[in-house]
């Protein structure tokens, strides 16, 4: 991993579209600015790892189904809202 | 293309249907190949099963019968990967975690696998908007007391 030093209010740029600005420092706290084309998805790590947890517990969840029944109960909860 | 599936035994599917992720599940990029099993028996539910691994396979259903009223905001680059542009384009899946509890079932609204119906491309997307997180219920309780079959 590169490490850059930087103080508040510096930036470093990535790339040609992409800069990432150190806007405010505390304690235990840094606020990042960010500034890059609409276009790409920027989300906290914590998403992707709380996503990643999911995915892998529904996979493991499936030894445990009883599809059948819970597919009735579905059925019948969309049917009353109609 | 027949498969072994380790829940549903041996399926048998078109070459036709095979969903191509190039990126895999988020944290399981290991499989790109997949292929949506749906039948009958377990509607609403499907199963989204990994081609190459038998034991990789996961409960999904449409998030409208969860949340009729889904909101979702895509990325501009989430669209153009999958060439998306009309919602005649494509069909959501949210991925389910069971559990022997009804009322313990969730649902993943906040990161669904988007699917281009015409070329069968498709990604697990980061929905832009907050409304939902990656463990909702599948069934609200309110409404789990009103259709439960009942233990009277």
């Amino acid at each position: 991993m590169l490490v850059l030093t930087r103080k508040l209010n510096e930036s470093i740029v990535i790339g040609n579209h992409i800069e990432i600005k150190v806007l405010k420092v505390g304690r235990n706290l840094v606020e990042i600015g960010i500034s890059a084309p609409k276009e790409l998805s920027i989300f906290r790590q914590e998403v992707y790892l709380e996503i990643q947890r999911k995915n892998m517990e529904a996979i493991r969840s499936i030894s445990s189904i009883d599809l059948k029944g819970v597919g009735k109960l579905v059925k019948a909860k969309n049917l009353k809202k109609k | 293309m027949k498969i072994e599936s380790k829940l549903l035994g041996r399926v048998e599917f078109d070459e036709s249907s095979i969903i191509q992720m190039s990126e895999g599940l988020i944290g399981i990029s290991g499989q790109k190949r997949f292929v949506l099993l749906e039948k009958e028996d377990f509607a609403p539910f499907g199963y989204f099963q990994a081609i190459d691994d038998p034991s990789l396979s996961l409960v999904v259903i449409n998030p409208f019968l969860v949340e009729p009223e889904y909101q979702f905001y895509l990325s501009d680059e989430d669209l153009r990967t999958l060439e998306v542009s009309s919602a005649n384009d494509f069909q959501l899946l949210a991925v389910v975690v069971f559990s022997a509890e009804v009322a313990d079932i969730t649902v993943n609204l906040k990161a669904p696998i988007l699917i281009n119906i015409h070329t069968r491309k498709a990604k697990q997307v980061i929905l832009l908007n907050n409304d939902y997180g990656v463990s909702e219920p599948l069934i609200k309780p309110s409404t789990l007391a009103q259709t439960s079959p009942g233990k009277s």
